[in-house]
């Protein structure tokens, strides 16, 4: 779990430019895929815990997220559970939930890496890595790193 | 920090990065989609515009969840032709199960279900599947492979001679757990199917990989599994998912839904009621003298719903 993280948090602090370059997708996109149980499953939490995000819905979240859950940004910034869910809450009106795509989940041991973007209604744009941990059995978001792609 | 690892780190990261843009979550009750696309289906444009018009109305698509959009089926009298191109390393046993696959699937309750299909004029996909031809090949283009890579495999068997040409059959190009599929072979799908033109002829093709390497858990990868081997049993569900839509949409072009969902997309990772074989698996079906556990399939009649048999 540690080495995992060390190496999200080394892929995030990569410079953006660095990432554009590499994103070289196979340009033939052909055919429908059987998407695995992870995109299925983890897919579906995510847009769970985006709707939950966005409707302050303490519930649901308090059951998504892990009880050491932390968000983490660039430059050391970082969110803890308990203030995440306060500004959750808090946020009024509730925004519309953020719209998520370019979804990719990764199976890593027993930790499921999700990859993938939001777009918020004002339009910002986030990229974003969660890891998903299992609890008992279910699957509990451990820690989320995300940067923003839009210009200040 | 050493150099090998900051390059094997950056390496790794931008893998991470690239194969984002491959799938994509679909949140609009309103917005059609096709299967066109590495992903669940893309937006197709006309059909949405049409829907927010109020020209077509949104839902399922068709009264059983699943419509009809005018291209060809896999209806030839004689069933679906498969053909398999085992690439990488490949034990005898294995092949061996996943030939029993294919031997035996035709004419059973659950292939059935594709029979429920149909084109315009009303030639539906006949119960039955025939095996024509095997080929072996010895990881020709390495074991990184892309989209583009898959049909040139199918092509070289072709042109060696070593599988006819053959526009009523399915072309299975499958690969041992060392062989990556980069455009997202277990961090997105475990398969997928398309057609593509091969020596002037419309080839329908698929790709399954075996995920015991890449990943076990998405991909059905059991332990114990109802033949002894994980990775090709839950190959064998991914095949049957391919082959059920690579026979009632070859070109993309004819059943699925609203989403771009196939036919059997609608049910995946779902398998109804199952039994416990003699080594301790769950399976759901026995035939070829095996059992197996595969995915069930959506039934285009009654409103449409997923089953083992029809």
């Amino acid at each position: 779990m540690r080495a995992t993280l060390l190496f999200l948090l080394a892929c995030l602090s990569l410079p953006a430019p660095a990432l554009a370059q590499t994103v070289a997708p196979d340009g033939r996109g052909l055919g429908t895929p059987v998407l695995t149980l992870y995109m299925k499953v983890i897919g579906g939490l995510e847009q769970q815990l985006a709707r939950a995000d966005a409707g302050g819905d303490a519930a649901v979240l308090d059951r998504l997220l892990s009880p050491f859950f932390e968000l983490r940004r660039p430059h050391q910034e970082t969110l803890a559970r308990e203030a995440w869910m306060a500004a959750s809450r808090a946020r009024m009106p509730h925004p519309e939930p953020a719209m998520m795509s370019e979804l990719s989940v990764y199976e890593v041991g027993a930790e499921a890496i999700a990859y993938f973007m939001l777009r918020d209604a004002d339009g910002r744009t986030r990229s974003v890595v969660d890891v998903w941990v299992r609890a008992e059995n279910d699957w509990q978001l451990r820690v989320r790193f995300e940067q923003s792609l839009t210009a200040p | 920090m050493k150099s090998q690892t900051r390059m094997l780190l950056a390496l790794t990261c931008a893998g991470l990065m690239s194969a984002a843009h491959a799938g994509s979550v679909k949140t609009s009750d309103d917005d059609v989609y096709k299967p066109t696309g590495k992903g669940v289906g893309e937006l197709d444009a006309a059909a949405t515009e049409a829907v927010h018009n109020g020209l077509t109305k949104s839902g399922g698509g068709g009264a059983n969840g699943i419509s009809y959009h005018g291209g060809p089926l896999i209806t030839s009298v004689s069933g679906v032709n498969v053909y398999y191109i085992f690439y990488g390393s490949w034990t005898s046993n294995q092949q061996a199960l996943l030939t029993s696959l294919m031997m035996g699937l035709g004419g059973t309750p659950i292939f059935n279900i594709n029979t429920s299909y149909y084109d315009g004029s009303k030639r539906r996909v006949v119960n039955a599947v025939t095996l024509k031809g095997q080929a072996n090949d010895n990881y020709s283009l390495g074991k990184s492979l892309s989209d583009a890579n898959i049909q040139t495999i199918v092509a070289n068997q072709i042109q060696a001679g070593a599988l006819p040409s053959d526009t009523n059959g399915v072309y299975f190009v499958l690969t041992a757990p060392d062989v990556a599929e980069t455009s997202g072979f277990g961090s997105q799908y475990c398969g997928w199917h398309t057609h593509g033109t091969i020596g002037g002829a419309d080839i329908k093709y698929a790709f399954v990989g075996n995920a015991t390497t890449i990943a076990p858990s998405g991909c059905g990868v059991n332990n114990p599994s109802p033949n002894g081997d994980g990775g090709i049993d839950g190959m064998a569900s991914v095949i049957y998912h391919e082959l059920s839509e690579a026979s009632t949409d070859p070109d993309l072009n004819a059943w699925y839904d609203r989403r771009g969902q196939e036919n059997a997309d609608k049910c995946a990772w779902t398998f109804g009621t199952t039994f416990k074989t003699s080594n301790g698996a769950t399976a759901n079906n026995t035939f070829g003298g095996k059992n197996w556990l595969l995915q069930q399939n959506w039934v285009n009649a009654s409103g449409g719903y997923c089953t083992l048999s029809y």
